[in-house]
């Protein structure tokens, strides 16, 4: 019977009924919330009261324990987290906690009670505090040098061991004493001397930079005067274009060497009077002409007529 | 020109008849026209003097003793490169031998000798044999399932390249700024310790450069200087249809690799993207094939996929793999290479190439989320640009801004492809010389160093810590709890300087820093690519887009404080898209790849295509994008997508060029081997009708590549012992010695089987594309283009061979 009213009890909470069958828990479940959103409020109200300079994780841990454990008692009975989360579209109660809960992670609040962080730093902080009223202006940074130096090199070990996500209290009152010491006490003294670096850049310049690109014209430049071709045109890295090739063929007159001709065209004669029988014989049907003219012209003649009969296929 | 006209048509004309008196009658009136162009032959005379010869003597012996020697002594060297007017003789003189070193007039186009691949598959009796016995075979569809698995692995692997490369270069660009920041940061002179010097980081980021920079342009330029450069234009070429030496080898990836770590890490103006896709490209093809002629290990299997025809599929998968790989992007990896690498596709092809993007994407997401340590596989890509916290919304009034920004990029991205393409012909000119190249590369490390080192140290923009994430918060000269902006946007990979510029709070730079840096930039990414290194041009150039971008949103800020809507990372991813626009002229696969990466919305997709339309359209009015720049400049014989505008209008027999070398379907031993010796020709028609030694006036029927003829000569596929080879050779014959078939010269001279015969009936291709000679130019040309043709024959009426038409008669000089 139990289980069957569990069960039913389950099934109408679920489709959003009202069940006069949970109205004993009601009365417990009630007051469960009221506490959470009391301590809500309490944390809310410290959290924007210290918000500037950061004091969150520290000013309200003991709130925000407080808060998480009202929290966890509600969600811990089962009836009353399923009357109060999911119950509906805007889901308050599960928001409001959500929007709380991710401001102190976004702090990091949890790195600030860390290995004791939170006492070191502010021994620390204390020190630097009381030589920077201690001390006259003019001697500031000399005598608050050490201290500044030691938290500053502190919260630098900090940062590293808890991979740069340091809790936003110290991280605010960091910046601050940064700010202070820099802006305000101007005791950050960095000098702008890049005399070396710039006789260090002029020589990269120069020599090799320089040095390389005007070696490798001079360098080229020589050898393309080598070539009498090179020199007074740029270097043919193409071929020429076709057009150029047909306008010079065009224009070209005989680039052989005459003499060339002459001999070659000879030991042709030679050749075709030694075998102009067998020529009559073989092709006369095929190239009658080039064989009546080879055999009665002179052997220049016959040059200046053969080359174009192989030629008329490309121009 | 006239007189090239008629000479083309007299030309055409006496081709069509088949009588060589006609020939004789019709030039003879014109010799005088013709005289010039003869003139401009010097060695034609010996040719037609020595073919003569063999006329007159009876044209008993096509090759008898004293041939040769002849040969020997006029011979031209095959490949000269101004023979564009090369002659051929006339018909009657041309049968008795054949005419080697014949090219058309459009012939010169290249000064290296780039060869073609052969992506027509060759359809012999062998090959339809094998085709029959695998339909009886149970499982048909083998071949298929086989392809599918390849594509896989060719994702995987390349995203465990893309990983590993990755991961190093991370590492040791965080070892290397770690370092220079603590440097800067122990060596800034402060009033109390004043022998400090700031000189100390500066010689170290010179050292941190100079040494991995000199190493990787020594690496790519002794041992393979076809790793320089981003590798985009090299697989396009290739998957053009050009053989680009050793582009897909072992030795190449490994170099490609170690060659962009380095570079990266030395911290040269480039990116690691382009060299992922060449690497892609390379394990495609080396899984596809099985084997590995590098280490002489042939592991038997996917023997079926050894020819280029596949291949060529499979690197296409490669490269999309690598962009995919590279950018975390599947889709903009497949855009990618359908637009900028693909030149013959279909559906199945993409579908595969998709699912080689993807699988490679899942893998590094794989690999990547477990080095980064996360759980869910969610670390996408190498160059994830960081998604946009707000969702980017754009107003109306905005489309116009977005306009003059892609304006801006295509102008400023012309000027870079153009300050590229000359200051590369000066390298080309004045620094020839191998350690010249290695020096250059060093010097434009050290001129990078040097520059980021003066705008670190003199312009003072500091901002406080902790409201952007920066790595390294430099704080040199600024005060305590402030860092200096200049330093945070050197001090990083050109990957990670991106994503800040476009996540970056506004306000983050001073607009002083950011103008230097964009123009340092720019002048740095043009002076670097086309170095000796291998490093893609991608990062650089989205680089610049977003750094001038960003300014000019910080401009507009500054003079009209009221506009809103200015955000600079819209602006900087807009300016971004804007310069890849300009300069590497591409939209589609950009716009797709900028979305994934930055994972905007689909509504900003509108924004994006407008910036990088009108800067495409804007360059594009003064030159071509930076790829296409580089393959003409490397005179790469790329086919376009059509024909060029002085081809319109022309015939086939305008363009052809002959006569044609060809082979007898019954020929002689000898001949083959000799012919082979003295040309270069990749592919001869297999002629049967031939006329005594007439073979350039033979009936086609078919056609045989040199890969082929070597096979038969090394093997000895000859009719005479037909008994020994017959039953053993199949088309896996030929396949085995691809992709290095030996050249000619391995072959032994065939001393006692001179007078043996060949039958090429069953190894060449019966059916390879033929047209007429009246076919118009650009119709032959979608023809070439489409088939991804090497060679293609003209014939006339009758079937005989009247001229071949290869790639180069294609391409207009």
């Amino acid at each position: 019977m139990r289980s069957y009213i569990a069960l039913l009890g389950l099934i109408l909470t679920l489709s959003g009924q009202f069940n006069m069958l949970l109205a004993g828990k009601k009365h417990s479940c009630e007051k469960l919330l009221a506490d959470l959103g009391d301590a809500q409020s309490k944390f809310i109200y410290c959290a924007t009261t210290k918000s500037v300079p950061v004091n969150l994780c520290e000013g309200c841990v003991d709130l925000y324990r407080n808060l998480t454990n009202d929290y966890g008692n509600l969600i811990a009975n089962a009836n009353c987290s399923k009357r109060y989360l999911n119950s509906d579209r805007i889901n308050i109660v599960a928001t409001t906690q959500g929007i709380l809960t991710s401001l102190w992670q976004k702090a990091n609040c949890e790195n600030c009670f860390r290995d004791n962080f939170w006492i070191v730093y502010s021994d620390n902080s204390t020190k630097l505090q009381n030589c920077l009223e201690s001390a006259s202006s003019d001697l500031v940074c000399f005598k608050c040098k050490n201290d500044y130096v030691s938290l500053n090199d502190f919260y630098l070990s900090m940062e590293k061991k808890v991979g740069g996500s340091v809790c936003f209290d110290l991280q605010d009152n960091m910046n601050r004493t940064r700010l202070n010491w820099s802006k305000t006490l101007k005791c950050c003294q960095r000098e702008v001397k890049l005399t070396n670096f710039l006789i260090a850049v002029g020589v990269v310049v120069l020599l090799p930079i320089f040095t390389f690109y005007i070696t490798a014209v001079v360098v080229t430049k020589r050898r393309e005067a080598n070539h009498g071709l090179l020199n007074e045109q740029e270097p043919e890295l193409d071929a020429p274009s076709t057009s150029t090739l047909i306008t010079a063929a065009v224009l070209s007159t005989s680039t052989e060497d005459p003499v060339a001709i002459s001999a070659r065209t000879e030991k042709i004669a030679n050749v075709l009077i030694g075998a102009g029988t067998h020529l009559l014989d073989e092709s006369s049907d095929e190239e009658p002409p080039r064989g009546k003219k080879v055999a009665h012209s002179p052997a220049s003649d016959y040059s200046s007529d053969d080359e174009p009969l192989e030629k008329p296929k490309r121009a | 020109m006239d007189d090239r006209k008629a000479l083309i048509t007299l030309d055409g004309e006496s081709s069509a008849e088949d009588d060589p008196i006609i020939l004789q009658k019709e030039a003879g009136p014109t010799s005088k026209a013709v005289q010039d162009f003869g003139l401009h032959q010097r060695e034609e005379p010996s040719t037609s003097a020595l073919a003569r010869r063999a006329t007159l003597s009876g044209n008993n012996h096509l090759l008898d003793d004293s041939q040769p020697l002849l040969m020997g002594n006029n011979s031209v060297p095959p490949d000269i490169p101004i023979n564009g007017s090369a002659g051929s003789p006339n018909r009657n003189i041309n049968s008795s031998e054949p005419i080697f070193h014949l090219r058309s007039r459009t012939a010169a186009a290249s000064t290296p000798n780039y060869e073609s691949l052969d992506y027509e598959v060759c359809e012999n009796t062998l090959f339809q044999d094998e085709q029959r016995k695998r339909l009886t075979e149970r499982f048909s569809l083998r071949k298929d399932i086989i392809r599918w698995i390849i594509f896989i692995q060719i994702g995987i692997i390349t995203a465990l390249i893309a990983c590993t490369i990755d991961i190093i270069i991370e590492e040791l660009s965080i070892r290397k700024y770690t370092f220079l920041y603590n440097s800067v940061k122990e060596n800034v002179p402060l009033s109390d310790a004043s022998d400090r010097d700031l000189l100390i980081p500066y010689l170290y980021w010179l050292l941190f450069s100079i040494v991995p920079v000199a190493f990787g342009a020594a690496m790519v330029t002794y041992i393979e200087p076809i790793t320089a450069g981003s590798g985009i234009p090299q697989v396009k070429s290739y998957l053009n249809g050009v053989k680009i030496p050793r582009i897909v080898r072992i030795k190449t990836l490994a170099v490609k690799a170690i060659g962009v770590i380095t570079s990266v890490v030395g911290g040269l103006a480039g990116g690691k993207e382009g060299p992922m896709i060449h690497a892609g490209a390379v394990v495609a093809a080396g899984i596809s094939q099985g084997k590995s002629t590098t280490f002489l290990k042939d592991f038997r299997i996917f023997k079926a996929f050894r020819d280029d025809h596949e291949k060529r599929d499979f690197v296409l998968g490669g490269g999309a793999a690598g962009v995919s790989a590279a950018f975390g992007a599947p889709i903009g990896g497949m855009l990618f290479s359908l637009e900028e690498a693909a030149s013959f596709w279909n559906q199945n092809l993409i579908w595969r190439t998709l699912v080689a993007s993807i699988i490679s994407v899942f893998t590094l997401n794989i690999v990547l989320s477990a080095y980064h340590g996360l759980n869910d596989f969610t670390f996408t890509g190498l160059f994830n640009l960081g998604k946009f916290d707000t969702p980017l919304k754009f107003d109306y009034f905005e489309l116009p801004i977005f306009m003059i920004l892609g304006v801006t990029g295509g102008l400023l991205g012309a000027a870079w492809n153009s300050l590229n393409t000359k200051i590369n012909k000066f390298r080309k000119r004045f620094i020839p010389w191998k350690i010249g190249k290695v020096l250059e590369a060093v010097v434009v490390a050290m001129m990078g160093v040097t520059l980021a080192c003066l705008m670190i140290y003199f312009i003072n923009d500091c901002r406080p810590l902790g409201n952007d994430p920066t790595n390294n918060p430099v704080q040199l000269f600024c005060e305590d709890n402030e860092y200096n902006a200049v330093a945070a946007l050197w001090f990083q990979t050109p990957e990670a300087t991106v994503r800040s510029l476009f996540h970056d709070p506004p306000g983050s730079h001073k607009i002083l820093t950011l103008a230097l840096f964009t123009v340092v930039y720019y002048v740095l990414s043009c002076a670097t690519f086309g170095l000796n290194v291998s490093l893609g041009v991608f990062i650089p150039t989205a680089l610049v887009g977003a750094a001038w971008g960003r300014l000019l949103a910080m401009l507009t800020y500054y003079v009209f404080p009221q506009a809103e809507f200015l955000h600079p990372g819209k602006y900087a991813l807009i300016g971004a898209a804007a310069n890849l626009g300009g300069v590497l002229r591409m939209t589609i696969s950009l716009s797709v790849i900028l979305m994934e990466t930055t994972g905007v919305e689909t509504s900003f997709f509108f924004p994006l295509i407008i910036a990088l339309i009108s800067a495409k359209w804007v360059g594009d009015y003064f030159n071509e994008g930076i790829y296409d720049t580089q393959i003409q400049v490397n005179h790469v014989p790329m086919l376009t997508w059509e024909p060029l505008p002085q081809y319109k209008g022309l015939k086939a027999r305008e363009i052809l060029s002959k006569p044609v070398i060809c082979i007898k379907i019954r020929d002689s031993a000898n001949y083959i081997y000799e012919m082979l010796k003295k040309c270069d020709h990749n592919g001869f028609p297999v002629v049967d009708d031939v006329c005594g030694d007439r073979r350039s006036e033979g009936r086609v029927c078919g056609i045989i590549l040199r890969s082929q003829l070597i096979v038969i000569l090394l093997k000895s596929l000859y009719v005479e012992n037909k008994r020994f080879w017959l039953p053993e050779t199949s088309i896996q014959t030929f396949r085995d010695l691809y992709p290095r078939f030996p050249s000619i010269k391995s072959v032994r001279k065939l001393d006692e089987k001179i007078n043996y015969t060949v039958d090429l009936s069953m190894f060449m291709n019966p059916s390879p594309i033929r047209v007429n000679p009246h076919d118009s130019v650009p119709r032959i040309f979608q023809i070439f283009r489409a088939l991804g043709l090497r060679h293609l024959l003209v014939i006339n009426h009758e079937n005989r061979i009247a001229g071949i038409i290869t790639r180069r008669d294609f391409i207009y000089k």
